[in-house]
């Protein structure tokens, strides 16, 4: 059944929009440091069965959602989610193949750095040409927020993947 | 194992759709779906932003030293601000302010929507906060955002038919022209300042500005009447070199804090 899988995974996007959106609000810290939807979708590539396409549909569709509730030009979110998690799929899949606890440290890691890097450029880009005025200032401030987001990131996908060990213990 | 080039169809679909999507949203085309999930959207955001105020409200935690700061600094506030109860209850008395009153709200027939904030755009750095009324309250860009104590917040950036976004003052791209609450009413313009704070720019050299003194909108753009309070006066800076001064005006409430602001329909 299709919907057995699609429907939980499309929810939790939901809601992970709306917890970027809403609840961090009110915290620059939270709001600025942690992005959900990206280690959400990064996480599913790298320790879920589901396939490349698979997880790309729900990029797409969670890169739209923070594209509409976002200030930066339409299709920023998207492209840096779509792209990120393209690259980091070649490289597990070409360099970091035995899926082993440190492999995935490095690609949340590298992940992470190039969907930052791919938003930065991506806002800067849309505003020199005069598309919009919003951009992301690239300073301290952004790579004291790349850090943060290197740490949680990294972090939840260590939790994540002893979770999956534990209920698991074949998984490799 | 994947390969690219076995899936390459895949890839270009994927790149087709995402294309696709971004130019049906430049024409237009995607709006009616954006405007149903943000409105699909408002019913949860609304109570999750006032649960998280109550979460992050004691984020800021302040030093001993630097509450003492604080309160020195009022305590010097309520020494000017009596000096200036006297002048003002002079004004009453002599029907100068009263009148004044009397001519802007006959003059102007402002009317006002109450609106809720909801959150707050994913980018995390554009100051700009979401609201629960739209066009079909009335609501149009660059419309002033007030708060219940009648303090600027921001103003309108865009609106569609059941939300708006509104753009804080505390933004880069912010600009408003205002006045300083002093003898010479010293006009400026005042822009945000990284998300921080508020900067009024092109004073005239030789105005007299004082710490504290009041800023407020000067009424020189279109929708945004004057003498909406903007903060005050923090620190002004002077350079020989230049043909103005600047002043450091903070604002006057946490923008953060907010949940009900007004909108002015003029």
């Amino acid at each position: 059944m299709w919907w057995k899988k699609n429907i939980p995974i499309f929810f939790v996007l939901l809601l992970l929009v709306l917890i970027e959106s809403s609840f961090f609000a009110s915290s620059i810290f939270w709001q600025q440091n942690l992005r959900l939807v990206f280690i959400f979708l990064l996480l599913l590539l790298l320790l879920s069965s589901y396939s490349f396409i698979f997880c790309m549909k729900f990029a797409v569709l969670g890169g739209i959602l923070l594209d509409i509730f976002s200030q930066l030009t339409f299709g920023t979110f998207t492209l840096a989610l779509v792209i990120s998690l393209f690259i980091v799929f070649i490289l597990f899949r070409r360099f970091f193949t035995n899926q082993s606890y440190y492999s995935l440290v490095l690609l949340v890691a590298s992940g992470t750095v190039i969907f930052n890097f791919i938003l930065v450029i991506s806002s800067i880009f849309f505003q020199t040409i005069n598309v919009n005025a919003f951009g992301i200032e690239f300073g301290w401030p952004l790579l004291l927020s790349l850090i943060w987001q290197l740490f949680f990131n990294i972090l939840i996908a260590s939790v994540i993947y002893r979770i999956i060990k534990s209920f698991s213990p074949s998984y490799a | 194992m994947f390969e690219i080039k076995e899936n390459i169809n895949k890839i270009l679909i994927i790149g087709v759709v995402v294309g696709l999507l971004v130019f049906l949203h430049f024409i237009g085309a995607l709006a009616p779906v954006e405007n149903a999930i943000k409105a699909a959207y408002k019913y949860v955001q609304e109570p999750v932003y006032g649960f998280s105020q109550r979460v992050f409200k004691s984020e800021e935690k302040r030093t001993q030293e630097e509450l003492e700061t604080e309160n020195e600094e009022l305590h010097g506030q309520v020494e000017k601000y009596a000096v200036e109860i006297s002048k003002l209850t002079k004004k009453i008395e002599d029907g100068d302010n009263y009148s004044k009153q009397l001519e802007f709200l006959e003059k102007n027939e402002y009317r006002s929507v109450g609106a809720k904030i909801m959150g707050k755009t994913v980018d995390g750095q554009s100051q700009v906060y979401l609201l629960n009324q739209g066009t079909n309250s009335g609501i149009q860009k660059n419309f002033p955002v007030i708060t219940e104590n009648g303090i600027l917040i921001g103003k309108i950036l865009e609106a569609n038919e059941s939300t708006a976004k509104v753009l804080l003052l505390t933004s880069n791209l912010s600009k408003i022209g205002a006045l300083i609450q002093n003898k010479n009413q010293s006009q400026g313009v005042v822009s945000g300042q990284h998300g921080l704070t508020v900067r009024m720019d092109l004073i005239a050299k030789d105005e007299p500005i004082d710490k504290y003194d009041i800023v407020v909108t000067s009424g020189l753009e279109e929708y945004i009447p004057e003498g909406l309070v903007i903060g005050q006066v923090e620190e002004v800076e002077s350079r020989e070199s230049e043909l103005f001064k600047s002043a450091i005006v903070s604002p006057l409430i946490d923008y953060r804090q907010q949940a009900i602001v007004s909108v002015i329909i003029p």
